[in-house]
Order: structure tokens, then C-alpha cells, then sequence
């Protein structure tokens, strides 16, 4: 028998494909993980095809790649390292429960972006977003890929919004996490209130925390409870603009601390620009008409008395504002603040604001404290301008996490579509600029492709442990080899 | 009373640690000064805290341990300052410090071999000299050559100043019991002293666990001061006034005389406009509430074990709550601040939390380099203040702080409120 | 079984001499602690059976790894503890070295700008406090009081705070963490020599640390760690006098903009709603319940047992309140400006009055008025412990995570029946049927929900009563479906009918096996099964189990 055959003969035949088509589109991604195919694309249903599969493949000793999301990936995470079988998991898309009491959602892992933000809104909810993500991609791998999120204060602890989830392990084990544990499954656990929102658990072990960064080298989520916040009755968003950088973050730290104000994130204006304009003349256009650097952050209120609310943080956050000698506005130049509150209400429209200015796009992104910010940005921008890349084409998004303790460092870089030789000077900067930032306390605490590499080199210890935790839950090393240190 | 009768006391430890620590986080001012217990600030195992005394005492009950020498070392390494007894009953009716006390009669009681020979030392010399210092009667009266003072031995007078071993015997510190003298008599107060009659008040008799020798001296001096008719016993020493005026009631007959420490007898006499501090005494200082004239001070009357339950079990003891929030706290203050020029800067503990300063006890004799550690720490928290000179008002702290002083190269300098007061008073 | 002679020279020369100690007086102290009398081991007296081998006093990470790498070449087992007042602090068996971290107590690092605190093991919430709230943050502290440790509670134990529903549970509360593994080995969570995160490179190894109820002892040591903190909108420094009933402490002055807020509701449900409309409205620094007014009161610790008797149980006061006061919650406000004061404390009325809550006159005026607003503060920021302990006898049921409708059916009702029940059998204290605590986070997005209730540590017939009393809630409650709840987390703590690690072993096939994962996890960290695994998983009855 064929692997076609077999994994069609657990799944049903019409969900499993090796059209060369299929499988060529499988091969790579849009970063500079090298291409390489799998075997066979299969779409399992729910859990139990899932474990069937599993236990499958550590019998006959096939790699696995969990994917979530639609294309186009970027980080080569769900590239295969060594061919296999890509586990396609869009498919699982059902909403299973929104609870506007316990502001929570259960979903499948097939659940995107796009789906999830109008039925929430319906119930009067919202997500805590990434910025603008892509329409298609999975509200469930976001959360696993710990992708940094846009209020910061409902942001506390690196693992939200993901809350339990469901997950089949390497072993072929399923298991629930957190407060989805225990008998009743998930309507049993509704019907007596229940709406698993407590993640730590069971007992001693805090499983979430192992499956989310793990490139799905873990376990395969089928379902996972999400944190959801209100939707503002009222909702303004502010820009605060600068030539530096300096003023803003102070302001940044103070709104984040008195928790005033929703989304708060700075962004420079190439940033600002990719996220407004729809393609790369508009891009180069509005961006001539910003600020270097822009904080933007929402004033919202709530259902009861939303006005005042409004209003006492308007006037609070103004006197923050005001002591740093700086005004607020609604507009920026030509830019409305509906205008981008709109887009950063939604998942991105096509094509991903990321993607129009060149078509392609890398990224550099890691962790640090937003009061050493600063010392990363000049830097880059000397290594472009060695590396002959403008540096006025860099993105840059400053998104403070977990409530402020630490915040997420973003850099992107357009590519024309298609032009290798740009795409590796691009490569070679980013992994200069890696080692270097490493170097200088830079985090890359989501090591996707060569930065694996750079980091576990640096902590022998950590792989160490990584391996006992690998060998517990998948002992065969069936899920997504050749990713992080596995 | 019996050991045995604290027996729920020690099963009802929690072993919280609060007795390690000044006990809720808002009297706390900083993480260097956090500490409440200067035995476990030194050695560091549980046994060393009031909860692991506790703990050990229980198991000494129930026969799984018995007294050996490491069992001894720890329970003398206390100064029986009283502080985790404070920390403990911010929550429970606990008598910690009856336990640790009544310890140390069992162990005195239990065998020569349970005796330190420092302690052993101090207790003959009381029973030979009526003094701790192992000297004759008559040098008692040395340090008030020259002054008139009556004798009421042979007069009658209102107040019984009862100076205390140390302050009449030492001769670094009899300069004390003369200034009190000279102000008592500028405000002129009716007072006397019992001469080279004076007996020691047995405080370290009470304190290493000589429960009979306490009980029988205390007997003495009480029927000694109820016999002189005096209405006042004023004591310059804090370890005296502390135990005069807070265990003396438990021996038994009736005080007939109101117990006050010099300060705040001098307090009054300021405050009656009988002393007048006028003249500029320019310096910073900070002041260091003795545990004796402190929280220790407040009168205890211990429950021997005997409670009975109400709401099913909840265990009444019929005795005061005593915490030590009734010490005298106030009044040296006044007098500091009565004095022009004085900057009174506090220390982060103080009043019923301050730190003691590392000699009562017994530790200074058996166990010096707890009585210097424990010293060097409070030292280091006076210089925090910025203060430039600690005042207190007894004389074993006193003399503690000069040792520890010396050991550390401190510029700080020590005086006795009283020395700062003579500064004053025209 | 001691120490081998040459063993203990060899410890003595990591730690000290004076650092190490097998003296039995001195390890008789480290056999006693809260609840030994739940423990089977023990029951109903307090001492373990067994004395650990040897206490080390380590001053150092070094040394620790030293200690845990001799103890993994001589197959001599340990067990860390901090200030020792979990139940699990102890070792759970013979032929354990203790390491009593307490020389370790330095505060490292507070990042002000972004909200944490780096801590060794024997830094105490009393200390982080004085020291954070001169920067304007402020921490979570435990129940477990003022002197418990920091990083025990980060790492090794729940996490459950008064100040949940702003600052975070504690689970959740944790950054960098420097830990030395079982083997001895040095693991860094996050980034090497930084703290501002310990999730990553790639999965967070925060997984294998703690999950919700805490390493206790079995994974290792903890050495280092940082704790996320939250605003403090009050004063740098908080003036006490002496004073009061519940810490013998009251506040000088009412600190700008806090104010305490204490509604009753007639029912459960009412109380539910008022918790999620706080919640979703964001009005609290803090939000609990702290059972009815019989065992609110049992709770003032400062004043003697006796007058407090005397004040208010005899003279029918409590029992009056009780009548009128069910379901009482206390809601602290603590705003940042007076717009965002005047704010919240009308939403906070308009919520009250439209979820049927009641502000009882005697709450707001007289005596209660100085109780609510100088005394209570206090007991909440200051965290005193010790207010509970009347007779040294105090547990909890099992405690439970979750929403507030499920943890109000699996904890509240069930529990009034059964605490009422024996309240009144007159061997526990007799607080009133309702002693359930109740505690919010994260703004309501859970809730912790406990019974609580006391007895006479000393007195045997009590301890077994509280004991047998504490079986019956379990065996009720889990008896419903399949001999276990959904959405039932309340794992652990003591027991008595079966040890807890047996109510473990019951629980975990209902569970995914919870149990067998741990003790993969275990022997893939702990190789030579040094780290004392009493208090981890199923403890001692999983250690031969055939795992594939
Ligand atoms: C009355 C009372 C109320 C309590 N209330 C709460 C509460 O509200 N919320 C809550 O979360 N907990 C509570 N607890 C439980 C517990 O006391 C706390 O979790 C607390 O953090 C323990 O701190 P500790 O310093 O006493 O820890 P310890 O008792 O010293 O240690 C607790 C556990 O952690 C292990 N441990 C400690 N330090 C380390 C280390 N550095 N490395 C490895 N292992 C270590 C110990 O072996 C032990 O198993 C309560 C306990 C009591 C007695
Ligand atoms: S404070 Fe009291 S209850 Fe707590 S450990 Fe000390 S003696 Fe025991
Ligand atoms: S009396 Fe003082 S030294 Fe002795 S245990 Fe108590 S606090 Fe420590």
C-alpha cells in the first residue's frame, strides 16, 4: 500500500491528495526556509482522524505537518524539513461556541480571522487582535504562534488570548488543557457553567504553554477556548505623532500602566502607510505626508455610561500627554482615525497589507523592553544602508505585551515579488541584524527557520530540556521535524 | 505552671514565619529592615524562631526529643525580646513568649548540666551580692556621692528611686543615675533610694529560667516598696521597670505603689512645668525603644493553659490580649522633642516593632556574638536616619550599642535621654 | 538512616559548616508544619514520622546545583522550601536532605518602567511590597500572609491572590525564572541573563514549572524569578497606627481615591451577576467575598477570641447581620484620578442597585464604617495572615477554578449544606454554614471559590471532625457523574479519607491521565528520582508505574 492509501483508508479517500499541483504549493513559503515537499496533503475531520493519523504515522515513521491557516505562510514553519504528510486542518473551521457572559469563544483550529471578528461582533465581542492579520489565517495558530496582540492590558500572560484547547500529542494521545480538563467535555462543561476560560492545569503542568511556540512540533490543536473582550459602545483612536521615538514610548508606559486606553502600539510611517494605502504608489505617497513615528492608541467605552468614560480618560490621558508637550489627534495629515480604526478592527483586506508594497515581504521580529527600543533602530538602519537596502522602506511596529513588561519588535521588509537577488541581500541583512540584536539582548523568542539555529545555539541548556519535553509527548519525533531544536 | 500547660499553644503553630518578621507589609518600610526576630536573623534554621522553640518544646513533650546541648544553644540563643510574640498575636491568642519562657524554667529546673555557666554566674552573684555585678552592697551608692538624696531606709519620701544594678554599679553609667538624681531634685521631687539595701530586681534570674530565685526576690521587693509607703517606684532601667511593672503582678502579693521608668516620670515633671529644657542641644538623633521599656512592658498575666471553648471551638482565654502596643513609647519622645534643637529622626522599627538590640535575655553573657550581630544591626538601621547619635533609655542597650560600636568602627555616638536632657535644663 | 560521615563533610563544604546541620533538635523543627494533622502521615497529631536526613541552609545558586548534583550522584533525594508555610513544604518521605532556602532573600532587580521584580527564594510579598509601592507598583500577595514567599508562590504553590482580579493570578504572574533542574543542570527560562519574559525560545518551558498547582518541591529548584507587577495608584509609603480588630493595625489616612465597597445579595445568582458586570465594567482593584458575617467575623484576628466573642457573637450582633447580610461581597476601588474615582463609583452604585445588591446601613456608618475603610485595607494590602488561625486549626476544601456559575454550583451550595452540618456538631468552629471565599481575576475572567473552615489543631476530636467534614464535600460533590464534576480543577490539597495522592490516582483517568503525564515528565527531568516527588502528581503511588 501507498501512503495515499493508507491515510486515505483512516480518513476517507477523498480527503487526502498527492496531486503534484497540491503538493508543489506545499513545498515552500515566503521566507528563506529552503523549499522541500511532502508526500501527501491530508484534511482530517476532528480529533479522532487526527489520532488516527498520529498513531499511523509513529508506526510507520512519517513525518507530520500541522497546518492551519491558508496560504500564503511566511515563516517556514509549515515548510516540510524531511517530505511527510502535511495535516491540513482548515477545514475543522467550526465556531463552536460564542459566550458574550464569560467573553470567550471555542473554536476549531480551521477558524480564521476573517470568520470569527463578525460573529463575534454580533454577541457584542471582540478579539484581542494582532495587527490586522491576514484574512485567512487561523484565530487558533495565532495564538499558538504567541502572536502579539494590540491591547496591551488585556494582555496578561504571553500565552492569551489562547486559554484550553484540545490537542492530540505525538503520542497519538488526546488530551484537554487547563479548565477544559475533566469528564463532560465541552457541552457537558457548558451546560454547568462552565466555559473554559481558566488555562493553567491540569495539576502541575501547564500543557498550553508547551503546544503554543511549538511550531506544532507537540501536538496537532483541534479546538481551543479564546479570551474575547467587549466591543467599545463608543470608540475613538488617537494619533500622537514625533520626530522621536523617545516622548512617545514615555507616553506609551504611562497610558499602559494607568490602563487608559485600548489598542496601544507605535508604528513608523512606512508601517503606518502599508496598513492604509492599498498598493506601493499610495504606500509612497502617504508615507511622504507622516510623521517618522506614531503612537496610536483607542479611547473606548463600554455599556454603561460610555460617554463618561470616555470622557474621564480623554481628559486624563491628555494631561499624560500634555506633559510631554504633545497633542493627540484624530487625523493625521490626510489620515482619519475611522480609517484605521476600521482596519485595525478587522483582518486585513486582500492583498495583506504586508504584501503591497513589494508583493513579498520579510520579517525581523523579536522581543525587548520598550525603553530599548532605541537602541536596536539606528542600528538597522545603518546595517540597510550598508546592505544597500533604503531604509525609508522598513516597517516598523513597537507593540508593547504582556501588559507592558516587555514588547514585541517588528521589522519588515518589502521584496519584489520574484527578485532573488534582492531577497538575499534582504536575507543577508536580517541575519546580520540577528546575531546582532542577539547579540545586544534582542529575544527572538519565536525562533522560526534560521533563527533556530542562532538561538538554541546560545543555550544548550534550554535544548536540553526541550528534548525531555519533546520526548514525553512526541517520543518519535513524528510532528514536524527539523523545526526549533527537534 | 508547667511547661506542659502551653501544650495547645505549641500544637496550634502554624509555622507561618510570621514571628520572623515585623508582621503585616504595611508597617514595613523597605526589604533591608524586614526582620523581627534576631535569633533566626542569625542562625538561620527554623529551630532557632519562636515557632521552631515552639515546635521543639512540643516534641520535648511528647518524648521524641530530649534536653541536649544544641537543644540549650538554641533556646538561650533569644534575647526574650518579645517581638515574634507581637508578630504572632496580630493573629492568634498564642502566648509565645510564655512558652519560650516557661521553657526555660523546665530546662533550668530539668538539671544542672541545662545551666549556662555565664547564667549560673550571674544568678550566684545575685543570690550572694543582691546585685548581677559581683560586687559588695556598699559601692551601690558610689555614684551619688556628693548629691542629696534621702534614704529610705531611714526617711519617708514619695517616690522610691529604685536605680538598678547597672546604673548604680557600672562605672561607665552611674553618670546616668547622678543626672536623673540632679533633675529630680531641680524639679523637686520628694525621693529617695533604698541605699546599698537595694536589691537586684532578678531580671536575669527571670529571664535565664531561675524561677525561684525570681519569685523570691520579687516577693522581697515587693513587700520591701509596699512597707516604705512610697506611691512611686521609678526606675531609671528599662530591664527593671519592664520586669517590676509587667511580670512582678504574677508573683502574687498586692503593689501597692504605681510603677513608672525615670522618663516618663521626668515627661511628667516637663510637662508640669517643674523642668524647663531651654538651652539648644543641637544634634540628630534617633531613639531606640527598649523591649523592656517597650512592648514588654506591658503587663502580661498568662493564662497557665486554661481556656474553654465557645462556638463549638473556639478557644477563650480569659486573660487580656496583651501585644506590647502599651509600652512606653510616647514619652521618651516628648522629652526629646521638649529639648530645643533635638532633630528626632525615626528609625524604620520602632515603638511595639523595634528591633532589640541584642543583650537581654541572657545572650550578652552566654551568647556574645548574637548580642553583637544582632547590635551591628540595629546600628546600621540608625545610621539609615541620618542621625548622628541613638538615645535610649537603659542601660543594657546602652552599654550594648557602645560594644557594638566599637567592634564596627561606627561614628555614631550613644547617650541616655536623661544626658541629653541635663544638656537642656538651665 | 543519617547521612553518610563523608557525605555530610561534603555538603558541609558546599554550604559551610555552620550552613548545615543533623542535629535531631534542629530536624525536628523541619517535621512540623500547618495541616500535618490532614496528613495521613501524621494524623491527627502534628510531627512527620520521618526527619529529613540533613537541613542545608544554601546561600547561592551554586551551591544549590552543587547540593543537587551530589544528591543525584549519591542517590540522596531533596526538597527545597522557602518560608514553609505550604502544606507540601516538607519532605513526604524518609531519606530527603531539606534545603531551607532563607538565606536567599534578595530582591534583585524592580523594573519600574516595566513592571516587575527580580527575587531570590526567601524574599516575602511584606518585603516586595515596601519596597514597590515607594515606585508606584504593587504585588499579589497570597492569603498564605505578608511572610510567605514570593517565588515559592510564583513557581511551586496556586497563586490565588487578594489583588487577582487587577494584578493577575500568580500562575500566570511569572517572567524570566532561573531554576536548577533535578539534575542539576542550570535552566534559564527566557532570555539569558534578562528577565522580561520566560516564555520561549520557541514552547515555554513555564509549561513544565508549575501549571495550577505549583511545582510543590518536585521539580527541582527555583533560584531566581521575576513577577510581573501592577499599578499602584496610593501613596509611596503606607502610615499605620496601632489599632482595630482585624490586624491590630489601622490606616492613618484613607489613601486619595480608594474606596471599599461592600454590597450583599439575596441569592447566588444576584451575586453572580454583580460580579460580571464589575467585571466587564473594569471598576475593581479587588473583588472578593469572604463567606457570610459569621465567618467574616471569625476572621478579626487581632482582638483576643474572647472579645471577640463577647462583642459580637453574644450579644446576637453577628447573627443578626447574618440574617440580613447574605452573600456579602467586598469590592475595593482604587482609582488613578478623581474623574476615573467619581467614574467608577457611580457605575459601582448603578450596578449594585440594578443586580439587587444591598449596602447595609451598619456597613457604611459607626463602627463598621472605620472597619471597612482603615481596618480592611489594611488587612488586604498588608496580607495578614494570621487572622484566620483561632485554634491553629484552619483548611479549605478543595479550592476551584473557573467561572463564576460553576464554581458557585460545584463550591457554594453543595458546601452550605455540609459545613452547616457540622458547624453545629460542635467539634469545628461554628461560623455559620456560609464560609466560602471567593475571589475574582483578571477583571472576572475566573474565579477561585473556596470553603473554608476551622477547628482546634490541638484537640484530636476536632481534627477528625474538620477531617471527616472535609471528605464529606469531596465525596458529595464528586460522586454526581462518573465519581468526578466537569470543569472539577480543584485538585489537591489535604485530605483524609484517602491521602491526596490517591484522590489523584481516582481522578486522573477522568482526566486525561493527567497523572501519567506528569510522571513522564517527571522521570524525564528527574532521571535518578532525587527531586522528592511526595507533593508532585500522584507522588510516591506512581513512582513504579509502567509508562510506554
Ligand atoms: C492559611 C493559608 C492560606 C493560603 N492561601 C493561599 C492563597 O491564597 N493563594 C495561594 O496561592 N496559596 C495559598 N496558600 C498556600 C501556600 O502557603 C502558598 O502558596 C505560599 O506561596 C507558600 O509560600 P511559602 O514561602 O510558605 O512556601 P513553602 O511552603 O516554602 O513552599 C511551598 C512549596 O513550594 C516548594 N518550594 C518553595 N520554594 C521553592 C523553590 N525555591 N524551589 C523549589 N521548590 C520550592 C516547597 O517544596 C513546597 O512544596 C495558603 C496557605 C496557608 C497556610
Ligand atoms: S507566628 Fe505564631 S503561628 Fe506563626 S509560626 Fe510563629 S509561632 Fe507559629
Ligand atoms: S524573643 Fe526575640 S529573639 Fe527570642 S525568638 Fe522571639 S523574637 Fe526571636
Amino acid at each position: 500500500m501507498n501512503l495515499k492509501q493508507e491515510v486515505g483508508g483512516l480518513i476517507g479517500a477523498d480527503r487526502v491528495s498527492d496531486d503534484p499541483e497540491v503538493i508543489a504549493a506545499l513545498a515552500g513559503d515566503m521566507s528563506f526556509v529552503p523549499s522541500r515537499s511532502p508526500d501527501l496533503l491530508a484534511k482530517p475531520k476532528g480529533a479522532k482522524d487526527i489520532q488516527g493519523i498520529v498513531a499511523w504515522a509513529n508506526q510507520a515513521n512519517v513525518p507530520l505537518v500541522p497546518v492551519s491557516s491558508g496560504a500564503p505562510h511566511s515563516r517556514g514553519d509549515t515548510v516540510p524539513s524531511v517530505g511527510g504528510v502535511v495535516v491540513d486542518l482548515s477545514g475543522m473551521n467550526e465556531i463552536l461556541r460564542i459566550n458574550r457572559k464569560n467573553r470567550v469563544a471555542v473554536i476549531e483550529t480551521g477558524v480564521t480571522f476573517s470568520q470569527l471578528i463578525p460573529e463575534l461582533k454580533k454577541e457584542g465581542l471582540r478579539l484581542n487582535l494582532p495587527l490586522a492579520p491576514r484574512a485567512n489565517k487561523s484565530v487558533l495558530a495565532s495564538g499558538l504562534e504567541r502572536e502579539p496582540v494590540i491591547i496591551p492590558r488585556h494582555h496578561w500572560d504571553a500565552a492569551d488570548p489562547l486559554l484550553c484547547l484540545e490537542v492530540v500529542f505525538g503520542t497519538g494521545e488526546v488530551f484537554q488543557t487547563g479548565e477544559a480538563s475533566g469528564p463532560g467535555g465541552l457541552q457537558g462543561q457548558w451546560q454547568i457553567g462552565g466555559a473554559q476560560k481558566f488555562p493553567l492545569g491540569p495539576h502541575q503542568v501547564d500543557y498550553h504553554k508547551l503546544i503554543q511556540g511549538a511550531q506544532g512540533t507537540i501536538g496537532i490543536a483541534t479546538w481551543a477556548s479564546i479570551k474575547c473582550e467587549l466591543y467599545p459602545v463608543i470608540d475613538k483612536l488617537y494619533f500622537l505623532s514625533d520626530t522621536r521615538l523617545e516622548r512617545l514610548i514615555e507616553v506609551a508606559y504611562r497610558l499602559i500602566r494607568l490602563d487608559l486606553g485600548d489598542e496601544v502600539f507605535l508604528l513608523n510611517n512606512f508601517t503606518l502607510a502599508s496598513l492604509l494605502a492599498p498598493n506601493r504608489e499610495g504606500i509612497d505617497k502617504l508615507v511622504r505626508t507622516l510623521p517618522p513615528w506614531i503612537l496610536v492608541f483607542t479611547v473606548c467605552g463600554y455599556n454603561r455610561h460610555p460617554e463618561e468614560k470616555v470622557d474621564y480618560q480623554e481628559k486624563d490621558l491628555f494631561e499624560i500627554t500634555q506633559k510631554e508637550g504633545l497633542t493627540p489627534g484624530q487625523s493625521l495629515g490626510e489620515v482619519k482615525a475611522e480609517v484605521l480604526l476600521r482596519v485595525i478592527r478587522n483582518a486585513s483586506p486582500e492583498p495583506y497589507w504586508k504584501l503591497r508594497y513589494g508583493g513579498e515581504n520579510y520579517e525581523l521580529f523579536f522581543i525587548t523592553t520598550l525603553n530599548r527600543v532605541e537602541s536596536f533602530i539606528p542600528a538597522l538602519r545603518e546595517m540597510a544602508v550598508q546592505e544597500n537596502y533604503p531604509a525609508s522602506q522598513i516597517g516598523i511596529y513597537i507593540q508593547p505585551v504582556v501588559q507592558g513588561t516587555s514588547c514585541h519588535l517588528g521589522f519588515d521588509f518589502p521584496c519584489p515579488q520574484g527578485d532573488a537577488r534582492e531577497k538575499a541581500r534582504i536575507r543577508g541583512l536580517i541575519e546580520k541584524a540577528s546575531l546582532a540584536f542577539q547579540k545586544q539582548g534582542a529575544f527572538f523568542s519565536r525562533p522560526y527557520g534560521s533563527w533556530a539555529q542562532m538561538v538554541y545555539s546560545q543555550n544548550t541548556e534550554f535544548v536540553n530540556a526541550m528534548k525531555r519535553v519533546k520526548g514525553v509527548f512526541d517520543p518519535k519525533n513524528i510532528l514536524n521535524p527539523g523545526k526549533l531544536c527537534f | 505552671m508547667a511547661l506542659v500547660d502551653y501544650k495547645k499553644d505549641m500544637m496550634r503553630c502554624v509555622r507561618c514565619s510570621t514571628c520572623k518578621f515585623i508582621p503585616i507589609s504595611s508597617l514595613l518600610k523597605s526589604w533591608r529592615f524586614a526582620q523581627g526576630c534576631p535569633a533566626i536573623a542569625k542562625h538561620n534554621f527554623h529551630a532557632f524562631s519562636a515557632s521552631g522553640k515552639l515546635i521543639m518544646a512540643l516534641s520535648l513533650l511528647e518524648g521524641r526529643i530530649g534536653y541536649s546541648p544544641k537543644v540549650i544553644e538554641i533556646l538561650y540563643n533569644c534575647t526574650l525580646c518579645g517581638m515574634c510574640d507581637l508578630s504572632c498575636k496580630v493573629g492568634t491568642d498564642q502566648e509565645l513568649w510564655e512558652v519560650l519562657h516557661e521553657f526555660r524554667i523546665d530546662a533550668w529546673q530539668k538539671g544542672e548540666k541545662n545551666r549556662l555557666a555565664p547564667h549560673v554566674s550571674i544568678v550566684e552573684s545575685i543570690k550572694s551580692y543582691d546585685n548581677v555585678w559581683m560586687q559588695p552592697r556598699r559601692k551601690r551608692t558610689d555614684w551619688a556621692k556628693g548629691l542629696k538624696i534621702k534614704d529610705l531606709n531611714q526617711e519617708k519620701a514619695e517616690v522610691l528611686y529604685f536605680v538598678g544594678c547597672t546604673y548604680s554599679l557600672d562605672p561607665e553609667m552611674r553618670r546616668v543615675a547622678k543626672n536623673t538624681a540632679v533633675l529630680f531634685n531641680k524639679a523637686g521631687v520628694d525621693f529617695g533610694t533604698l541605699g546599698a539595701n537595694e536589691k537586684c530586681c532578678a531580671s536575669p534570674a527571670f529571664m535565664v529560667g531561675d524561677e525561684e530565685l525570681f519569685v523570691k526576690t520579687a516577693t522581697e521587693n515587693i513587700n520591701t516598696f509596699n512597707q516604705l509607703g512610697v506611691k512611686k517606684v521609678v526606675t531609671s532601667c528599662a530591664g527593671c521597670f519592664g520586669l517590676i511593672k509587667s511580670k512582678y503582678p504574677r508573683v502574687g502579693p498586692e503593689m501597692k505603689f504605681e510603677v513608672q521608668h525615670s522618663i516618663e516620670f521626668l515627661n511628667e515633671l516637663i510637662k508640669a512645668g517643674k523642668l524647663k529644657p531651654s538651652k539648644e542641644v543641637s544634634m540628630a538623633i534617633t531613639y531606640h525603644d527598649p523591649c523592656h521599656l517597650g512592648r514588654m512592658s506591658d503587663t502580661r498575666i498568662p493564662s497557665h493553659g486554661k481556656e474553654y471553648y465557645v462556638l463549638g471551638t473556639m478557644p477563650i482565654k480569659d486573660i487580656p490580649k496583651v501585644m506590647g502596643m502599651n509600652g512606653i513609647y510616647d514619652p521618651p519622645r516628648e522629652v526629646l522633642r521638649s529639648i530645643p534643637g533635638l532633630k528626632l529622626l525615626e528609625m524604620e522599627r520602632r515603638r511595639e516593632y523595634s528591633w532589640c538590640c541584642g543583650s537581654g535575655g541572657g545572650v550578652k553573657s552566654a551568647y556574645p556574638e548574637l548580642a553583637m550581630d544582632t547590635v551591628k544591626e540595629r546600628l546600621e538601621e540608625a545610621r539609615a536616619t541620618g542621625a548622628e547619635t541613638i538615645v535610649s533609655c537603659c542601660p543594657w542597650c546602652e552599654k550594648n550599642f557602645e560594644d557594638g560600636i566599637r567592634a564596627s568602627d561606627s561614628e555614631l555616638k550613644v547617650v541616655d535621654a536623661v544626658d541629653l536632657l541635663i544638656q537642656s535644663v538651665e | 538512616m543519617a547521612l553518610a560521615p563523608h557525605i555530610y563533610k561534603m555538603f558541609a563544604n558546599i554550604v559551610g559548616s555552620v550552613n548545615i546541620s543533623d542535629d535531631p533538635a534542629i530536624l525536628e523543627t523541619y517535621t512540623f508544619t500547618w495541616l500535618n494533622e490532614f496528613n495521613n502521615l501524621c494524623a491527627p497529631g502534628k510531627f512527620l514520622p520521618h526527619h529529613p536526613e540533613a537541613v542545608l541552609l544554601p546561600g547561592s545558586t551554586e551551591e544549590v546545583q552543587a547540593i543537587v548534583r551530589a544528591c543525584n550522584r549519591y542517590g540522596i533525594k531533596f526538597k527545597a522550601l522557602s518560608t514553609g508555610y505550604g502544606s507540601h513544604s516538607l519532605p513526604g518521605q524518609p531519606g530527603v536532605v531539606v534545603l531551607d532556602l532563607r538565606r536567599m532573600d534578595r530582591i534583585l532587580e524592580i523594573d519600574e518602567k516595566n513592571k516587575f521584580a527580580v527575587v531570590e527564594p526567601y524574599v516575602t510579598w511584606a518585603q516586595l511590597e515596601a519596597e514597590v509601592i515607594k515606585r508606584g507598583l504593587f504585588t499579589t500577595p497570597v492569603q498564605a500572609g505578608s511572610q510567605a514567599s514570593v517565588l515559592a508562590n510564583l513557581t511551586s504553590g496556586w497563586g490565588m491572590n487578594t489583588f487577582g482580579n487587577h494584578g493577575g493570578h500568580n500562575g500566570r504572574n511569572a517572567l524570566g525564572i532561573e531554576w536548577v533542574l533535578p539534575t542539576g543542570d542550570l535552566l534559564k527560562l527566557g532570555p539569558p541573563g534578562e528577565w522580561f519574559t520566560g516564555d520561549g525560545p520557541g514552547p515555554s518551558l513555564r509549561g513544565v514549572m508549575r501549571g495550577h498547582c505549583g511545582a510543590q518541591g518536585g521539580m527541582g529548584v527555583f533560584t531566581k524569578g521575576a513577577i510581573k507587577l501592577h499599578h499602584w495608584p496610593g501613596p509611596p509609603k503606607l502610615e499605620t497606627e496601632p489599632g482595630g480588630m482585624m490586624t491590630a493595625y489601622l490606616l492613618k489616612e484613607i489613601p486619595e481615591f480608594l474606596e471599599i465597597v461592600a454590597p450583599c445579595f439575596d441569592t447566588y445568582e444576584q451575586m453572580i451577576d454583580f460580579f460580571y458586570q464589575v467585571g466587564d465594567a473594569e471598576l475593581a482593584y479587588a473583588m472578593m467575598r469572604v463567606g457570610g458575617a459569621e465567618h467574616m467575623f471569625s476572621l478579626m484576628g487581632a482582638i483576643s477570641n474572647k472579645e471577640m466573642y463577647e462583642q459580637f457573637y453574644s450579644t446576637g450582633l453577628v447573627q443578626a447581620m447574618a440574617e440580613e447580610m447574605k452573600h456579602p461581597c467586598t469590592v475595593m476601588i482604587f482609582a488613578n484620578s478623581r474623574r476615573e474615582f467619581e467614574y467608577r463609583k457611580k457605575v459601582m452604585s448603578e450596578i449594585v442597585k440594578e443586580t439587587g445588591g444591598k449596602i447595609l446601613e451598619v456597613m457604611t456608618e459607626g463602627p463598621m464604617k472605620d472597619i471597612m475603610m482603615k481596618q480592611m485595607p489594611v488587612a488586604l494590602f498588608g496580607n495578614c495572615t494570621l487572622f484566620i488561625h483561632h485554634a491553629g486549626g484552619f483548611v479549605i476544601s478543595s479550592g476551584y477554578m473557573g467561572t463564576n456559575e460553576s464554581v458557585v454550583r460545584h463550591m457554594g451550595i453543595p458546601q452550605e449544606e455540609i459545613k452547616g452540618k457540622w458547624a453545629k456538631s460542635g467539634k469545628i468552629l461554628d461560623d455559620g454554614a456560609d464560609s466560602t471565599y471567593y475571589n475574582s481575576f483578571e477583571n472576572n475572567a475566573y474565579v477561585y471559590m473556596e470553603m473554608e473552615f476551622h477547628y482546634d489543631a490541638s484537640n484530636p476530636e476536632s481534627v477528625n471532625a474538620s477531617r471527616q467534614c472535609l471528605s464529606d464535600e469531596r465525596n458529595q460533590r464528586r460522586l454526581e457523574k462518573s465519581g468526578f464534576e466537569p470543569n472539577d480543577i480543584g485538585l489537591t490539597c489535604g485530605d483524609y479519607e484517602k491521602s491526596p495522592q490517591q484522590r489523584i490516582m481516582d481522578m486522573g483517568p477522568h482526566y486525561g491521565n493527567f497523572h501519567l503525564w506528569q510522571e513522564r515528565i517527571k522521570r524525564a527531568f528527574d532521571p535518578n528520582d532525587v527531586s522528592d516527588r511526595s507533593w508532585y502528581g500522584a507522588g510516591l503511588l506512581t513512582k513504579d508505574v509502567k509508562i510506554k
